[in-house]
């Protein structure tokens, strides 16, 4: 291969490098009352409620390990922690598909919830879920912190039963735990409530695991078309075809300006000693004419 | 022994006096006795130095030179050995731009030795507005890359903005024409001058180094000989034998 290819080589390279494979796990705060359904899935997308707590779409668990999380997590009353694994790709974004379970699951009853998800599709994505209403902005922060906490108990992708359940325990507990406490005022009062929407209008919406609230207004977060396509999307691999297809472009133009500037470097013929012609010097009468003129 | 010329070109020239093809690089044209000198000896005055834009009878406007002189520009910047002079005149009768533009070409005194050496490469295109004539001469530099038939075909192809738009045009046509052909004569001129010359040289440095190499070994057996006559010594183990017999 031509020298001049190396660069285009060594930056197809470190796209390629670049590219992040696994998707961080994350947790997602949920407001039930703000957060809009998500809308348009079909029933085969939305698992029922479950009998138990634990649902396990690609059965990686066995029924001795399902049955430990079932007892594990029926132990938590007044917060209801879910562990859902999900097999394949989200049909929707994962906020929107934690809220769509959590409040078809829990209705009205509970004032929070959890929920481990976990995407069982090549690059597995787990969230820790946490729902509730009519959350102020301290509580949100509160809960961010806490779902943080639990997945910080896992250093890697939690894929193993044990991770899982460590998160799930973790979680549950604590989500139970904080309930308890702010269950002596779980739902505020009119006036308050009111306040409180007008704050959760403000910043309805979650935020990240990084601290940083996603700027979502309410009508944004609407659920169009566009979002189940999106979310249907191989992101990662369109990912991949742009940085390629745009290395292959950068490499066609490299090509092109280095012959333009090949061809536009000066050329020389070869110099030989002349074999004088009439005597000349300097030219031995190679000529051609021309007329301009119509005959 | 070959010579660029015997590669580059089929080895037909024409004389400028009579525009017959000869085969080989006579002093005289066989047909019409047309020598240098002759050619000298018709126009016995001293021509004007050459330069890029050569009008005397101010014939040409202010832009059309700015488009003559850039065009030739671009071509004398892509082929930095190549000088390119524009000559618009009003040659009288009998007169025949070929033989007048061969004449300006090796009559015109260069300024010093290195224009002596770039007069070799260069291209004259001399505009008889009288006779409506436009030729193109080339210096010997370049005669074996830009034959006749080369420049003929070029000037034919630029005749349609001769009679339309100009000589001027014309030329600048021509010009442009010259410059985009130029590059794959080169590239041929490149390959065939590597494959024969490169080939030859090797051969002959070859041939050198061993005829080299052979005159030294004779010499050595030569000084080396002894002054009896005995047996002829072989090439190797024959030194220390010898030796010996001259110490001895």
């Amino acid at each position: 291969m031509n020298g001049y290819c190396h660069p285009t080589l060594i930056l197809i390279a470190l796209c390629i490098v670049g590219i992040p494979l696994k998707a961080a796990s994350r947790t997602i705060v949920l407001d039930l009352e703000s957060t809009a359904p998500a809308g348009k899935l079909s029933v085969t997308q939305i698992p029922k409620k479950p009998a138990a707590f634990v649902i396990d779409e690609p059965a990686k668990l066995s029924f001795q390990q399902k049955a430990d999380l079932d007892s594990l997590l029926s132990k938590a009353h007044a917060a209801p922690t879910y562990i859902v694994i999900k097999k394949g790709k989200l049909p929707v974004p994962a906020a929107l598909y934690g809220n769509e379970l959590l409040s078809r699951w829990t209705g009205g009853e509970n004032a929070f919830s959890a929920m481990v998800l976990q995407a069982d599709s090549p690059i597995p994505e787990t969230f820790v879920i946490i729902a509730g209403r009519n959350l102020d902005a301290p509580t949100r922060n509160d809960l961010l912190q806490l779902g943080n906490a639990a997945l910080a108990l896992i250093d890697k992708q939690p894929l193993q039963f044990a991770d899982i359940r460590q998160i799930a325990t973790a979680l549950s507990e604590a989500i139970n735990t904080f309930a308890q406490f702010s269950g002596e005022s779980p739902f505020i009062t009119a006036n308050e409530s009111s306040a409180g929407k007008q704050d959760t209008a403000m910043s309805s919406t979650p935020v990240t695991v990084t601290g940083q609230p996603v700027s979502i207004t309410r009508h944004q977060s609407q659920t169009s078309q566009w979002d189940l396509l999106a979310a249907r999307l191989d992101w990662s691999l369109i990912r991949i075809l742009f940085i390629t297809i745009c290395a292959i472009i950068l490499l066609i133009i490299t090509i092109m300006v280095l012959r333009r500037i090949r061809r536009r470097r000066p050329l020389f013929f070869p110099v030989h000693e002349p074999r004088h012609r009439f005597s000349a010097p300097y030219s031995g009468g190679s000529n051609a004419q021309i007329k301009y003129v119509e005959d | 022994m070959f010579e660029p010329e015997d590669i580059f070109s089929p080895g037909r020239f024409h004389c400028p006096g009579c525009h017959a093809t000869l085969k080989t690089a006579p002093r005289k044209c066989p047909h019409c006795e047309f020598t240098a000198e002759s050619c000298l000896a018709r126009f016995p005055f001293e021509p004007p130095p050459l330069k890029r834009l050569m009008d005397p009878d101010q014939s040409l406007k202010a832009y059309q030179k700015k488009r003559l002189s850039s065009s030739i520009e671009r071509l004398e910047k892509a082929f930095p050995q190549i000088t390119v002079s524009f000559c618009s005149l009003y040659l009288p009768d009998g007169v025949d731009g070929r033989q007048f533009g061969y004449w300006i070409l090796n009559r015109c005194k260069p300024a010093s030795g290195l224009d002596a050496r770039s007069r070799l490469h260069h291209l004259l295109i001399l505009v008889d507005r009288n006779h409506k004539t436009a030729s193109a001469t080339v210096g010997y530099g370049l005669d074996c890359f830009l034959d006749d038939m080369t420049l003929y075909q070029t000037l034919q192809q630029s005749r349609e903005h001769f009679l339309n738009k100009g000589f001027v045009e014309g030329s600048i046509n021509w010009i442009n024409r010259i410059r985009k052909k130029l590059p794959s004569i080169h590239e041929k001129a490149q390959i065939d001058w590597k494959r024969r010359f490169k080939k030859r040289h090797r051969y002959t440095a070859g041939r050198d180094l061993a005829e080299q190499g052979k005159t030294r070994l004779n010499d050595e057996i030569a000084a080396s000989r002894p002054l009896s006559p005995g047996p002829r010594p072989t090439r190797s183990g024959d030194k220390p034998q010898l030796d010996v017999k001259i110490h001895a």
